[in-house]
């Protein structure tokens, strides 16, 4: 070996060497990557399907340490704090992560889904209704999530979660056809995935056809019975047409615990009142306001049954708490509505 | 399977092709129906008007609130008479004209009208709204009270054919945006007293621009975020002239709200006169007479303030009838689109239950946008019905498929006896569609069933011819108060049916902007006698009568006999 390597000059021995750790390194620094990004991203990643969004911040802080421009963790990165409705850190991470590798449909995607729930937050706090809508901020980042979502199904057409998010988005924005044609695409290849018919049930409700919304969220139920949104809405569905029996199988029929549990007992405060069941009325009523003390609707109602019974002085005090917390939201709609002649 | 994924995929391909929902061309069940139908004779009789409301894209809050209707027997000759009230042009209110007028048709007595605006001296020199009718002065002929943006005018008719304008004599031209008004005696004195509901602070000189949004479109403003303008309840001296007693009777102490329809009621049957009133985005007020020249504000802690969901209804219309025979007043009102009217049960002792839901008359409203409303027994069967005159705020929402339409046709409900109303076409579905506003009921033909006079925005007006409704039996009574008013505004009168036991009041306006026929009108089925009738009246005295003959038109006076008319 030494007469063999005695044949070559010492600087093409060192330059051949210097070669071979480089075209080792070459070759194998993702391997080395994946191995010591995969300890703190893996960990991440065990966290947030656990749902503890807070342990899979600090570990996907580490594997963004380690790696900085590593998109997969900028983009996880950017979802831990989605959960975390740390939404303007969480875009600026998404949004970079597209930067990085724009033909990644799932970042597109992951990146309108964050600004959807922007969006909804925003409504929320804004306290906004079907006639006074901040149009600026909201339709805003509703125009940016719609963007996204039609470029994560260009790149891929079979991304059906994105679809039916941009029907979605499309009949919020009254843009009906374009809601039909998306879901359209996914009945095509898909006419059992999980949402379809719900999505649809909300474009109809969404222009007035309650009918057809039954039919379709009936459907829905039919091939996932679990789907606890769906049964929600369509027992509301029926109380508004008052059919109150078919309301309360519904409402029964959901799991509280995937829905606004709020939102449920309300419902079923509202089925049961109607039935003449005032006792049943009484108990959700409150069950709603221990979920949600600020339901003004709900003390509403209670006030309502307590008057009826003949118990004035508890309706008495249910009216204020009613009266108390709508004027407040109302002050805070009229504030808010009074900026846009700013 | 494959076979079922065609098929879908083929129905919901069939969603891009098919025509969206369209509220509009909703049929009922034909089997069953009211027995009658409606006819838009308007054209034919000779009703010529042609309403102005400014622009067709409806820029500002001012030129979508329409143009209210009032039948009023001006000339006494025992036809009832039409008034209409016109709105104005955009351009020429910016430059202080007005070229288009109020109109007063004058019922000949044959099936047709003549106009006679000119002569009467009614044509307004206001961006008209509502109008309420009610011999204010006591001297035997009708008058009008016109509530315009500007300065609200006073016609006293004259007795001549003519009315004179006596709005600063009388002192009741105040010049806030006013939309309703309602003639009622509060104090039982013997002269009606006037409510008059104010709406926004609008000035049409810095109009607020058009940037609201609904349902992501970009429309006019208003109501909500402009400020209200307070409403007035006048106190009517009897002098020929008015005094203004908001403040006096507490009724000032509410609130400014929106304030769109107004009526004025007994409704917890303690024989004085309450009063509702409507308001947009805002809850309603019951304003609960205490007899003594005050008012207290009851709307919340009645229920009948808010929806059964404790919101603020976008309410428009108003009107009180006795829907389940209970012997109590009950409340309905019409709301925005998206949302339901509103059927509030008197539940006795000062309260009420939401129970539209019950009723079965919350759905078939929400893709609507109700104005006009009464309670009126169109087929006689003894069971009052709903009528509801619809149309949109916004003509934007034609440009988007949101399954609403600007024009509506308007809305029947019978009355089923059991608690719950039906929607019923009667004839509605194959009326020219407009956006209604208005709405006035009265037998205009005498025939003994009730018609419907509408005023639609920027259209012509609709009068709704009853066919059919008289095929049951009914009983009309007219009534001139001697100590009380001269109109019979406030009195009640029950009649004992096979039915049970009905009410109605005679009003001074209610509705949406509206005046109605001052009889009171009872269905009475298929009987030819009614077994006691009692006329309460204002001034606190009662008459009874036993075994009164159906299918007859009567009047009584005060203290009187009751007197068939020919």
């Amino acid at each position: 070996m030494k007469n063999r390597l005695q044949k070559y000059p010492v600087w093409l021995l060192k330059t051949k060497f210097l070669w071979l750790v480089s075209s080792f390194l070459l070759v194998s620094w993702p391997l080395l990557l994946f191995a010591s990004e995969s300890r703190y991203y893996k960990e991440a990643k065990d966290y947030y399907d656990q749902k503890q969004y807070l342990m899979a911040m600090l570990s996907a802080q580490k594997a963004l340490e380690e790696n900085p421009n590593n998109a997969n963790h900028i983009f996880f990165y950017g979802l831990v704090l989605t959960e975390l409705e740390q939404f303007t850190e969480a875009k600026q991470h998404l949004q970079k992560a597209v930067s990085l590798q724009p033909d990644n449909a799932e970042f597109h995607y992951r990146l309108a889904a964050l600004l959807l729930r922007e969006k909804i937050a925003l409504k929320a706090m804004l306290s906004l209704d079907g006639r006074d809508e901040n149009t600026l901020l909201v339709t805003g980042t509703e125009k940016e999530a719609i963007n996204s979502l039609k470029k994560a199904v260009s790149l891929n057409p079979n991304h059906f979660k994105a679809r039916l998010h941009l029907g979605r988005a499309y009949y919020d924005q009254n843009l009906h056809d374009l809601a039909r044609q998306q879901f359209l695409d996914v009945s095509e290849k898909n006419p059992s995935y999980p949402w379809l018919h719900y999505h649809i049930a909300m474009l109809y409700s969404n222009v007035g056809n309650v009918q057809e919304a039954i039919k379709e969220l009936e459907g829905e139920i039919e091939l996932y019975p679990e789907h606890a949104q769906a049964q929600l809405e369509l027992g509301e569905l029926f109380l508004k047409v008052s059919r109150f029996e078919l309301a309360l199988k519904h409402l029964l029929n959901t799991n509280e615990r995937e829905v606004n549990p709020a939102d449920l007992h309300y419902a079923l405060a509202k089925v049961y009142r109607n039935l003449g069941d005032r006792e049943k009325a009484i108990n959700l009523a409150k069950k709603c306001l221990k979920v949600d003390s600020q339901f003004a609707d709900a003390h509403y109602l209670l006030g309502q049954i307590y008057r009826e019974i003949g118990q004035m002085e508890l309706s008495r005090e249910s009216m204020e708490l009613f009266q108390k917390l709508k004027t407040t939201k109302e002050m805070q709609k009229l504030n808010e509505f009074l900026h846009l002649f700013d | 399977m494959r076979k079922i994924s065609y098929l879908f995929i083929l129905l919901l391909g069939s969603l891009i092709i098919v025509a969206p929902f369209d509220p509009n061309s909703q049929t009922q069940d034909s089997s069953t129906t009211m027995g009658m139908n409606f006819i838009d004779i308007a054209q034919k009789v000779g009703l010529d008007f042609q309403h102005f409301s400014g622009s067709s894209e409806k820029t500002y809050i001012l030129e979508s609130m329409g143009g209210g209707v009032a039948w009023i027997d001006y000339d006494r000759d025992g036809w009832l008479d039409l008034y209409l009230v016109n709105g104005g042009l955009w351009e020429e209110l910016l430059e202080g004209k007005r070229s288009v007028s109020n109109a007063l048709y004058r019922n000949k007595g044959n099936g047709t009208f003549i106009e006679v605006t000119e002569k009467a001296g009614v044509g307004n020199d206001n961006w008209g709204m509502g109008v309420a009718a009610s011999d204010y002065d006591n001297d035997g002929w009708t008058d009008l009270y016109v509530c315009n943006y500007g300065p609200n005018t006073l016609y006293r008719n004259n007795g001549d054919g003519t009315f004179t304008d006596v709005t600063n004599k009388a002192k009741v031209g105040d010049n806030r945006w006013a939309v309703s008004a309602a003639f009622g005696d509060y104090d039982s004195d013997g002269y009606v007293d006037l409510y008059v509901t104010n709406t926004v602070q609008f000035d049409h000189n810095q109009p607020p621009p058009m940037n609201c949004n609904y349902r992501g479109i970009i429309v006019q403003c208003g109501p909500f975020g402009l400020v209200a303008d307070a409403d007035i309840l006048y106190h009517n001296n009897g002098d020929g002239t008015f005094s203004d007693v908001t403040e006096k009777t507490q009724i000032g102490n509410v609130k400014p709200s929106y304030g769109l329809g107004v009526a004025w009621s007994d409704y917890d049957n303690d024989r004085d006169l309450d009063l509702y009133v409507a308001n947009d985005q805002a809850a309603n007020f019951l304003f609960q007479n205490q007899g003594n020249g005050s008012f207290i504000e009851v709307g919340l802690m009645s229920g009948a303030g808010y929806s059964d969901d404790g919101l603020a209804q976008g309410s428009m219309g108003v009107d009180l009838g006795d829907y389940d025979h209970d012997g109590l007043l009950d409340i309905f009102l019409t709301h925005f689109t998206d949302d339901h009217n509103t059927l509030y049960r008197n539940l006795g002792d000062g309260n009420f239950r939401d129970v539209s839901l019950l009723a079965e008359i919350a759905f078939p409203s929400w893709a609507f946008l109700g104005w006009g409303t009464g309670f009126i027994d169109f087929d006689n069967d003894g069971w009052e019905d709903l009528f509801v005159s619809n149309g949109h705020l916004f003509p934007q929402v034609d440009n988007y498929q949101l399954g609403r339409s600007f024009h509506q046709r308007s809305q029947l409900f019978k009355n089923l006896g059991n608690g719950k109303f039906q929607e019923f076409m009667g004839g509605l579905d194959k009326v020219k569609l407009w956006s209604s506003r208005g709405a006035a009921f009265a037998d205009f033909d005498n025939d003994g069933d009730i018609d419907i006079a509408v005023n639609n925005l920027d259209g012509n007006p609709w009068l709704l011819m009853n066919e059919g409704g008289n095929q049951q039996g009914w009983l009309s009574l007219f009534l001139e108060g001697v100590r009380s008013n001269r109109s019979g505004i406030g009195a009640r009168v029950i009649a004992s049916t096979s039915t049970g036991k009905q009410i109605r009041e005679v009003r001074g306006g209610s509705s949406y902007q509206s005046s109605h026929d001052f009889r009171v009108h009872f269905g009475v089925g298929n009987t030819n006698e009614i077994k006691n009738l009692e006329v309460r009246w204002p001034d606190g005295s009662t008459q009874k009568f036993n075994q009164v003959s159906a299918n007859v038109h009567y009047r009584l006076k005060e203290g009187g006999k009751l007197q068939k008319l020919d």
